[in-house]
């Protein structure tokens, strides 16, 4: 530091104690009771934020575990209880099942039988019929059979 | 090498740590009437100054934790000092100097320019108070601020320098140019001082 800058704040100490009682009259003054009252609350109000705010930093820890354990385990549990889940069926084969039924519903037994049997064999009979003209039906072992 | 012993400033912020507000308020009276002296000289108005004190004890309770060495009378007065330029800042900038604040015919430019003294000092206009008031109220901010912590707060050169963050010579040079503006404006009063 320059021997100028010693001399300098030396100066400007002396002119600040010279000046400053009447400097600190001027500026004088206190705060209000109120904003010191204020003041004190927002004191005891930090204490507990400052509280609160140790409080969750001693059991960060343990709830970052809790949180990681409570997603396996919810995890699991879903994986666990998920139901297999059946073929979905064709809209089609659907509606055919709810005419069958009401087909069923509307006749007896015998009825539902015999008009389901039809369809059955119509079924077969173009199935054989297909495979005969392809040639894969013996044309003697099917006579024989229905013999 | 031992550790050197805490001020009573930092006794008190540490039991306030602990959990003691009666510390607490403690360390507010032992700095208030310093604090407060610097807080309207630079911001003048009496309510304002009690904003920004208010806001400045706020701020130190919500940053208790950030307080780690030097000083902390040089802490809270940084603080402060932030507190202030905040306010200034935020004052209205449309409210008009020739609003009126009383009925005597005052203007709100009066009051400032007295660093907000009350209203009958005002009037009575020819103290030597009033006459550094407005001197003081014509300086630059930056030579205001070092002033005023000077002979308010009674703070060093050296604390103002840490405080303001500048050099130690800044602050010696802004005291210096605050100090040549008022003997100018105030050369009989400075003879007798």
């Amino acid at each position: 530091m320059k021997e100028t800058d010693l001399i300098d704040e030396a100066m400007l100490n002396t002119v600040a104690e010279t000046w400053g009682p009447a400097v600190k009259a001027v500026y004088a003054g206190d705060p209000s009771p109120e904003t010191l009252a204020r003041i004190r609350a927002l004191a005891a109000q930090g204490l507990d934020t400052r509280g609160r705010r140790v409080f969750f930093a001693r059991i960060r820890p343990f709830l970052v575990s809790a949180a990681a354990a409570s997603i396996v385990g919810v995890a699991t549990l879903l994986t666990l209880r998920t139901p297999d889940r059946p073929q979905s069926v064709h809209p089609l084969a659907a509606l055919d099942g709810v005419l069958m039924l009401a087909m069923a519903m509307d006749t007896a037994l015998d009825e539902d039988l015999a008009v389901m049997h039809p369809i059955g064999t119509d079924t077969e009979a173009l199935t054989r019929r297909m495979l005969n003209m392809q040639g894969f039906v013996d044309v003697d072992v099917e006579n024989s059979e229905e013999i | 090498m031992a550790a050197s012993p805490l001020s009573d400033d930092e006794v008190l912020l540490q039991r306030y740590r602990a959990g003691s507000v009666d510390a607490f308020n403690e360390l507010v009276l032992r700095h208030s009437r310093a604090l407060f002296s610097y807080i309207r000289g630079m911001v003048g108005q009496q309510e304002d100054a009690e904003d920004v004190f208010q806001d400045t004890w706020a701020r130190v309770i919500r940053h208790e934790a950030s307080f780690r060495g030097g000083t902390v009378r040089g802490w809270i007065w940084r603080i402060a000092k932030n507190a202030v330029i905040d306010r200034v800042r935020r004052r209205k900038p449309d409210d008009s100097l020739d609003r009126p604040i009383g009925e005597d015919g005052l203007r709100l430019g009066d009051q400032i320019a007295a660093g907000g003294l009350p209203v009958p000092d005002q009037v009575d206009g020819a103290g030597l108070g009033i006459r550094i008031a407005v001197c003081v109220a014509g300086l630059p901010p930056a030579q205001r601020e070092v002033f005023l912590m000077r002979t308010t707060s009674g703070l060093s050169f050296g604390e103002i320098a840490k405080i303001l963050d500048v050099p130690l010579n800044t602050a010696l040079g802004r005291m210096h140019y605050a100090v040549t503006h008022l003997r100018d404006a105030l050369a009989d009063e400075w003879r007798d001082l």
